[in-house]
């Protein structure tokens, strides 16, 4: 059985296939299905730890802010090294399919 | 939090894990606080999403959120010091209850769990050999055992 540990995941840069960085995983959505709690996506930010803490620079300057994160499907996420996360696909691609 | 779904349980049809899983208190089924969600252990399955297999708790896995050298250093500690006989309490996801936003409910009695390992020590070790106070006629004040 292959497990990864979430907690060690929150932070990590993610790449995309063709090796661009792409963000910070900063949150994971799941949902329960029957007996079971399956992730649905993983969302990307640029700063991870200080939009955890809803601090950024346009904040401090009292400017808005409406930074998404990226979502990603769970089928895009390649966590076979959960130490460097990767997409399957393109950031284009990520976002065309949207 | 988001609102409670009907399946069974006390948990919400959507969930962030992050913001609302780990670090949440988690408690046992008579609701006695046993600590909080250190960590997540998901399962990576082929074809399917991944699944929370289980969650973490313990000193250790705290640690190892800050880094694997202070994991090690703590684990060495909890070897050298510690009464726990496991250096993580691990609980299945189908043991959650309940989940909102002030704590997880497992289906267990937190006295069972190694999570009351330290609670269990001082009992036998320190709070038993406290002398009770006595009546005015000098016996102890409780019958003892």
């Amino acid at each position: 059985m292959k497990t990864v540990h979430f907690e060690l995941l929150l932070g990590r840069k993610v790449h995309d296939s063709e090796g661009r960085r792409v963000g910070r995983i900063l949150e994971v959505h799941a949902e329960p299905e029957g007996k079971d709690c399956v992730v649905r996506e993983y969302l990307l930010g640029t700063a991870a730890l200080l939009t955890r803490l809803g601090i950024s620079a346009e904040r401090l300057l009292g400017l808005p802010v409406h930074r998404e994160p990226v979502r990603v499907p769970w089928d895009q996420m390649d966590l076979s090294d959960p130490e460097r996360p990767r997409l399957r696909c393109s950031v284009e691609e990520l976002t065309r399919n949207k | 939090m988001p609102r409670q779904k009907e399946n069974g349980k006390g948990i919400p049809d959507e969930l962030e894990l992050a913001r609302d899983i780990l670090d949440q208190q988690v408690v046992d089924r008579e609701e006695t606080k046993m600590g909080r969600v250190d960590g997540l252990v998901l399962e990576l399955r082929e074809g399917r999403p991944p699944r929370i297999d289980h969650i973490e708790m313990g000193a250790v896995v705290l640690a190892r959120r800050l880094s694997p050298r202070l994991e090690r250093w703590v684990d060495g500690w909890r070897r050298r010091f510690g009464v726990r006989k496991v250096a993580r309490y691990k609980a299945p996801w189908s043991d959650v209850q309940e989940l909102t936003s002030y704590h997880l409910k497992l289906d267990v009695g937190a006295l069972d769990t190694p999570t009351f390992d330290w609670e269990r020590w001082l009992r036998d070790h320190v709070i038993q050999h406290i002398p009770r106070p006595l009546k005015g006629n000098g016996e102890e004040g409780e019958k003892k055992e």
